[in-house]
């Protein structure tokens, strides 16, 4: 499963292509693809002979996904499938659950960190076991600790006792952990940090190159939806360069980048910006191998070709559509927002825009909502932002005010909303 | 057992484990906390060898013919990686529910083949009545945990639906099962136990205590329980029955 051998990144040329489609489409197996492709009962694989057969292919998304039924989507007995991950359901929309199997090609972690002693993580990026497979496989004794975001005192206090120097854990936890790890005095132990979920910010880098000196940093950048995780391979360390986070792709996936409004493709050019659209196969066995998946991730092409993995190099600018951001305590929620709102319709409309930027306060960075919002007449932004946060729910029973109070939050900032077309929908999450 | 060797109290377990702690990263195991609760001020790591597998949950996936698991067990109780390997060996795949998230755990039951949940006797009342307020079906297998500082009780839509099956174990303190049942246990769904076979039981005027046996990193000798316990029985299994008695 893993080499040590740090080839180059090879990543899917046009025969396997081809050769992944005619897999996922013979018959017997799932008939996820079949359907998607519009095959008649009994007709032989789909052959795409020539690349522009491959860009002719739909895309899917999450709608597709969820269309047919979790048992139908399998590519492999439910007994093979390792585990099973799932969006959050928190939009609004229905839960997906993606069922994955041995994660693979993960060897790249090892040119950051040699894994010998025991690693705080959370079940994402990877699942804490993934990670002692990973120490197995070198020879070491499996040491996880798991990271229990609502009780993270605990888990840290494991972590100390445990000897831990690494970490994979998502981005916001990160103040968490360090306000803990400061705690126990065991910031400069960590000699490696994964991060993962959301963009490395300029002053969470700093927080954590100032709360663990020692430790190397690099971002992973996947998806609930791809099986053969991750997505984004770090092309380096997050060193304090822009940008702050630099992907390749994996060797066992194809990435495309499309006009996300009309779907055409876009050439990955330096500069060049558009969605991401991944094709993942990792080899058997597989639950669900992936085939021109729409990540709804806009990303920015920062080399045409990298000279170290061959392949081009980008980051990841954000989502094309949010529905909810993370953050410390739960998520803010575009449908929550519209919630509260409509309790003071008689001063604003339910049209909003949240920022959510990070400031640092007392050394540790901190988020601040910016609630853009249309008043109907003059109000006091200021009287309204303490109202509002006072009921906008971040986790079933923990307001926005409630983290301002714990300090996890700066307090909630509205101002007017600019104009916008008359009557245009307009209810948007954006992480600035 | 010696009855001459003082009982290990909860504050003298503290004292053993704050004097092993340094040398926890040489002795190259797992940690598991030595509290339930994680805002516990004595809240300490307890070391556990990392080859350790969770034998009665597993016996349970088994008896169950498990299809898919669902652990809505507190992370910080440092169960994902035994269970998992409980799952591989049944051929069943892990989902990792927090307790927080019901929703999520309720749309793991109805569309992603979880027929078993595995958690701790306090969010089998509340995930089960959740499940119940939504109209949804209960799962088909239970592997309930419980705490050996609280009452042993599982929830009366589970004991009283003859469909649904539950295992039960009494845990030390998580990840140390004391007290589990085997199949025959777990159908009366009573609170009566067999003790685990890495423990020897102690019964005095004094009230119960444990005392490890086999290779264990951290030999437990006359731990006192929160609990006194009597032998009632035989079970057709062969093996003794206890259960609680105050």
């Amino acid at each position: 499963m893993w080499g040590q051998d740090g080839q180059k990144n090879i990543v899917i040329d046009f025969q396997q292509r081809r050769a992944l489609v005619a897999h996922c489409t013979r018959a017997g197996t799932s008939d996820f693809y079949r359907d998607l492709y519009g095959m008649p009962p009994g007709t032989p694989s789909y052959d795409v002979p020539t690349e522009e057969a491959w860009r002719a292919l739909p895309f899917i998304g999450k709608d597709e996904l969820l269309r047919k039924p979790f048992a139908r989507r399998l590519f492999s007995p439910l007994s093979e499938v390792d585990y099973l991950r799932s969006t959050t359901g928190t939009t609004g929309k229905s839960v997906l659950f993606s069922p994955r199997t041995d994660l693979r090609h993960g060897e790249y972690r090892l040119q950051y960190h040699d894994f010998k002693n025991a690693l705080l993580a959370y079940t994402i990026p990877a699942m804490p076991h993934w990670h002692e497979k990973l120490q197995r496989s070198l020879g070491y004794a499996p040491r996880v600790v798991v990271f229990d975001p609502k009780r993270a005192r605990a888990s840290v206090r494991l972590a100390r006792s445990a000897g831990v120097d690494g970490m994979s854990l998502f981005a916001f936890h990160i103040p968490l952990v360090g306000k803990e790890m400061e705690r126990e005095g065991m910031g400069a132990r960590i000699r490696f940090i994964e991060i993962c979920g959301e963009a490395c910010t300029r002053s969470l880098y700093e927080y954590m190159r100032k709360t663990f000196p020692n430790a190397t940093i690099i971002p992973l950048y996947g998806s609930t939806e791809a099986e053969d995780s991750p997505t984004g391979v770090p092309c380096r360390a997050i060193d304090g360069r822009e940008p702050l986070a630099l992907y390749h792709e994996k060797q066992s996936q194809y990435h495309e980048l499309i006009e996300p409004e009309t779907g055409a493709l876009i050439e990955p050019r330096a500069g060049a910006e558009g969605e991401l659209v991944v094709s993942a196969y990792a080899g058997e066995p597989s639950a669900f191998p992936l085939i021109r998946f729409r990540t709804d991730d806009i990303v920015r092409v920062v080399d045409a070709h990298c000279v170290e993995h061959g392949t081009w190099s980008f980051t990841v600018l954000g989502r094309t559509s949010l529905d909810f951001l993370r953050v410390a305590g739960g998520m803010l929620r575009a449908d929550e927002i519209e919630r509260v709102l409509r309790q003071f319709e008689q001063y604003v409309s339910d049209r909003f825009e949240l920022h959510l930027t990070e400031e640092t306060a007392g050394g540790v960075p901190k988020v601040r909502g910016l609630l853009y919002v249309d008043p109907k007449h003059d109000v006091d932004f200021d009287a309204l932002a303490r109202k509002i946060e006072s009921m906008l729910r971040v986790g079933p029973s923990f307001t926005y005010q409630d983290g301002v109070t714990r300090g996890l939050y700066m307090p909630l900032v509205c101002g007017r909303l600019a104009n916008t077309a008359e009557g245009k929908k307009q209810k948007r999450l954006i992480r600035d | 057992m010696n009855v001459d060797v003082p009982l290990l109290t909860k504050k003298g377990l503290n004292a053993l484990l704050d004097a092993i702690e340094p040398r926890i990263p040489e002795m190259h195991c797992r940690v598991i906390p030595s509290s339930f609760d994680a805002d516990d001020s004595e809240l300490r790591a307890f070391p556990s060898k990392s080859d350790w597998k969770w034998d009665s949950c597993q016996k349970a996936l088994q008896n169950f013919q498990t299809r898919a698991v669902m652990m809505r067990l507190p992370l910080f109780w440092q169960m994902e990686s035994p269970l998992h390997a409980a799952c591989r060996s049944v051929g069943a795949p892990i989902f990792i529910n927090e307790p927080e998230n019901m929703p999520v755990g309720a749309a793991a039951l109805s569309s992603a083949e979880v027929d078993t949940v595995v958690t701790e006797a306090g969010d089998g009342f509340s995930f089960s009545e959740y499940l119940s307020q939504k109209n949804l079906p209960l799962p088909r297998n239970w592997v309930i945990v419980h705490r050996s500082d609280a009452p042993w009780q599982i929830p009366a839509a589970l004991r009283d639906a003859p469909e649904i099956q539950v295992a039960q174990e009494v845990h030390a303190f998580p990840g140390l099962p004391i007290l589990h049942q085997c199949q025959i246990l777990a159908r009366k769904k009573a609170s009566v136990f067999h003790v685990s076979d890495a423990f020897a039981l102690q019964h005095d005027d004094t009230g119960t205590s444990i005392t490890s046996i086999g290779d264990v990193l951290l030999s437990l000798t006359r731990f006192e329980l929160p609990f006194t316990l009597a032998t009632i029985g035989t079970c057709v299994c062969g093996a003794k029955t206890v259960k609680k008695i105050s």
